[in-house]
Parts: C-alpha cells; sequence; structure tokens
C-alpha cells in the first residue's frame, strides 16, 4: 500500500467542454474500470460526467445527462454504469467509456443500482428499492445474459443495506453489503443466492472496491467512525492506504501495473498501489 | 467537505467499535451540514439546559463512503448524547423501548430536537435499521409534518402515545385515530398555526415536545 500519486490536475476537453469544466473539481466519482486497455475513471465534474484516465485528462461524455452513477465495470464490449435517473434505478453500457446508452430502467419504482460487475458470460447490477426517506429497504439485481438485461430475485442480502461493490471470483460473484457500522461481505456462485464470506464481516469499514485474487481478498474504503482512507486483505488486518487520510475511496482494479486503488481527494483523483 | 472533531465544542466519540472510547475522530460533512449541525446542538444545549450542559455525543457516522445522504455528506448518525448532569439518552440501547417511560421520552424529545433541523429523521420506530440510532438528514426540507411521510407519522404515534397515553397503532399511516390524538397534542401544547405547512409552528411544536420530554412531562 505504497507509492501514492497524484494524478494531474483533470482538464476538460471534447466537444462543448469549454473553459469553464478546464479548472473545475471533481465532485464524486462512480468507479474505476480498465476500458480498453487502460483504467478509466468516471466522474461529475460541473453537473456533467467525464472520462479520466491515468493521464489525468477528462473526456467528455454523452448519454448520462441527468444520471447518478454510482459504479462502472468493465465488460467484455466496453464498459458498464449503474445507477439512476430521475429517481429511478438504471442501468447503461458503452463500448469506449464515453458514448453511454441506457439499458435499463425501472419506470415508476424509487430505487437505484449501486453495484456492477460482469465476466465473460454474463454481466449482473445490485441495488435498492428505496423507502419515501430514501433509504434502502429492498434489494433489487439485474442480470444479462446474452444481451438482454431482466430483473431478478435474490436471498441472502441485508434489504437495508446498499450493495456498495461487486466484483467477479473464481466460481461466481463477490458483494460487499453496508450496514450502520460494518461492510459485510457477501459470496455467491449462482448470482441469486448470497451466503457471508468467511471473515467477510469488515467493523468500521465502508468499502467501495474488493479484488479476489484466488481466495485473496483485498478490499479498499473508509473508516466509518471519522472517514480515514483505510486498505486491507479479508482475514489479514488492515491499514492506511497510501493516500492522505481524507480521500475518499473510488474504486480498485487489477492493471498491468499490479492493483491499484483510485481515490478522491479535494476534488482531485489520487492512485496506491495496493499490494 | 470539511473535517471536525467536535460540533460547535461538544465532542463526539464513535463507540461502535469499542463502546466508551473517547479518541477523537476525524469526522467529514459538508460544511452546509455541519453549519446545521451546530444549530442543532444549540437547540439541544437550551431545550435540555436542566440537565447541564452536552457533555459529549457519540456518532455511527456523518460523511460514510456510500450511496445516498451519508456519501454526500449530510447526514448524521446519532447513537447517545451525555449531558454534566449524568443523563444519558442512549438511542443506541434501543431507549425509544425502553421499559422506563422517562428514557422514551428523553429518546423523544432527542429525535423532536432533531426534527426541528432535519426533515428526514428516522428513528428506531421507523424500522429495524434505525433502531440504534437516529439517522438525521438534507432529504426533504423544509422541516413540516408531512401526513403522507412515514417516518414523521410513526413519530407524531408514538409521541401521542407516550406522552398522552393515545394507544395508537405506531404504523406510519395517518388515520382517523391519529389525527384526533395529533389535534389533542397540539391543543394540550398550546400551538397556533399548522405544523403540516408552516416550518415555523411544527418547529414550535417540537420544541414543546421537547422540553416536556426532558422534564419527564405528560401533557
Ligand atoms: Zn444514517
Amino acid at each position: 500500500m505504497i507509492g501514492a500519486a497524484g494524478l494531474a490536475a483533470v482538464a476538460a476537453v471534447g466537444p462543448g467542454a469549454g473553459l469553464a469544466a478546464a479548472t473545475a473539481e471533481v465532485d464524486i466519482c462512480a468507479g474505476v474500470a480498465v476500458v480498453g486497455d487502460s483504467p478509466q475513471v468516471l466522474c461529475r465534474q460541473n453537473s456533467r460526467w467525464v472520462l479520466i484516465g491515468d493521464d489525468g485528462v477528462a473526456k467528455a461524455t454523452t448519454g448520462l445527462a441527468g444520471a447518478l452513477v454510482l459504479d462502472v465495470a468493465t465488460d467484455a464490449r466496453g464498459a458498464l454504469a449503474a445507477g439512476s435517473i430521475d429517481g429511478e434505478a438504471a442501468l447503461w453500457s458503452s463500448a469506449d467509456g464515453l458514448s453511454w446508452r441506457e439499458v435499463l430502467r425501472l419506470h415508476g419504482r424509487r430505487s437505484v443500482f449501486t453495484a456492477i460487475a460482469s465476466n465473460p458470460s454474463e454481466a449482473m447490477a445490485l441495488g435498492s428499492d428505496l423507502s419515501g426517506e430514501d433509504v434502502p429497504q429492498g434489494t433489487i439485481a439485474a442480470r444479462r445474459l446474452g444481451v438482454n438485461w431482466s430483473l431478478g430475485a435474490v436471498t441472502g442480502l441485508a434489504a437495508t443495506a446498499y450493495v456498495t461493490t461487486l466484483a467477479v471470483r473464481r466460481g461466481g460473484w463477490l458483494a460487499g453489503a453496508i450496514g450502520s457500522q460494518e461492510t459485510v461481505l457477501h459470496v455467491s456462485s449462482n448470482g441469486t443466492t448470497w451466503s457471508e464470506l468467511a471473515a467477510g464481516r469488515l467493523d468500521d469499514a465502508a468499502v467501495q472496491g474488493v479484488l479476489d485474487d484466488d481466495g485473496s481478498v483485498r478490499w479498499v474504503g473508509n473508516a466509518i467512525g471519522g472517514s480515514a482512507a483505510l486498505a486491507g486483505t479479508v482475514g489479514a488486518g488492515r491499514g492506511p492506504a497510501g493516500v492522505p487520510d481524507r480521500s475518499h475511496a473510488v474504486g480498485l482494479v487489477r492493471t498491468h501495473r499490479g492493483r491499484v486503488s483510485y481515490w478522491l481527494l479535494d476534488g482531485r483523483l489520487q492512485t496506491a498501489e495496493v499490494r | 467537505m470539511i473535517t471536525f472533531q467536535r460540533i460547535d465544542g461538544t465532542p463526539v466519540y464513535y463507540w461502535r467499535s469499542s463502546r466508551g472510547n473517547t479518541t477523537l475522530r476525524n469526522w467529514q460533512c459538508t460544511q452546509a451540514f455541519y453549519d446545521k449541525l451546530v444549530l442543532w446542538v444549540r437547540d439541544l444545549r437550551s431545550l435540555s439546559s436542566a440537565y447541564g450542559s452536552v457533555t459529549y455525543l457519540v456518532s455511527a457516522g456523518f460523511y460514510v463512503n456510500k450511496p445516498g445522504q451519508h456519501g454526500a455528506g449530510t447526514a448524521m448518525d446519532l447513537d447517545y448524547v451525555r449531558w454534566s448532569g449524568g443523563q444519558v439518552s442512549s438511542p443506541l440501547d434501543q431507549h425509544h423501548a425502553s421499559s422506563t417511560a422517562s428514557l422514551r421520552k428523553r429518546y423523544l424529545a432527542v429525535d423532536a430536537v432533531c426534527r426541528r433541523r432535519f426533515r428526514y429523521a428516522l428513528d428506531g420506530w421507523y424500522n429495524s435499521a434505525h433502531a440504534d440510532h437516529i439517522h438525521s438528514d438534507f432529504g426533504g426540507l423544509p422541516v413540516l409534518c408531512v401526513k403522507s411521510s412515514e417516518s414523521d407519522t410513526k413519530f407524531v404515534q408514538a409521541m401521542c402515545n407516550n406522552f398522552r397515553g393515545s394507544g395508537l397503532a405506531v404504523d406510519g399511516i395517518w388515520g382517523t385515530n391519529t389525527q384526533n390524538a395529533f389535534n389533542g397534542a397540539k391543543s394540550a401544547l398550546g400551538i397556533t398555526g399548522d405544523p403540516h405547512s408552516s416550518s415555523a409552528a411544527w418547529q414550535s411544536m417540537l420544541s414543546k415536545i421537547a422540553t416536556k420530554g426532558f422534564a419527564n412531562q405528560t401533557f
């Protein structure tokens, strides 16, 4: 967990990005995914979604206007995004990370997709139905087998917890669900029935990225009591993440450079290797 | 976002990993939310002044890296309040469901103080996920008593039951019995104006509920 590198201040380029956006800070980041052959972070800057690569250059996207995007994933066909629009859960797909189109929307349902992942044969998104006061009250799940997305039921995930991260692991899936005092990591072989991962109760941690390397599960996130930046390995402890403590975890990806965590600090992206 | 360890001078601890811990935490929230927390803690101090000063607060999170208001840095989970007179109110210990009536009234007093500044205050009656803390956030403002709101309705029902023995089902549905009980409470507290359309009227009613709750008085 060493080797923090601040990315250059993000500069906006692309159609209509304009000078005003050039110095704008990022306010939120949906997540990081390898698109093509390099990690790209989808972030909101001046109410617009931009894609930021390791060169720190922010490129304008299309198709996400008005959306709240909470997670992105690498996909065999490019990239996937999950979130909501007008308070209704939605998913988007993109070949290049720049041009997005909506592929699923739960019309008339107060809901949000909060995590998405894909393996070579299918993709999955998890999220929550929301109460009138906008807190989770039921888990929602969507699967893509072939070309079409469809909703299905899941069991074993707490109805009142947000699923903040979803990843592919050998023989199935790995998800992190956050309650009021911990993130609980769950595993599933079929994507439908979920159970707690052994030693997967991460007290005082809000997890935003997980990677399972043949059973060794690395995670990044922030403390709940205070919000210190954390990196850990399930069953083997946790420690500082190699970025300033105030940084907010964005995600964790495997690249040709190894495992790299992404963080947002004062409107700028930071990275740190996770060993 | 800003980082803070105290709200207007009052320390805020974290007990979920270790009860009684007094290590100061570096909490984060937005400046606007912190400014509202200052108003909230000043309300709390003045309405509970018979208990002395507020010695410390315990929270289960402000900014938390997850979706929703916590992720935006505009929410607080309140676990515990301790006064210099030795009194405590502990959502963490589910005081909303305590067998001791004074603790239930005190919980409702703290709940009412949250509602003076925050519209979405989710408490132990709201759902099981909030059985051990009171959540307050920036959603749904301005503060009003909204009959179609499950949170507001359950608070009114629990309040009428605990202060006036109304015997209502705490189901979040604003029906005739809830309306009658609410009218009775409003009149007993001498509230003029409409708490459903006037923030000032609702805040005034909440202050009076809090005063009665901290004093362990029915009305
Ligand atoms: Zn909360």
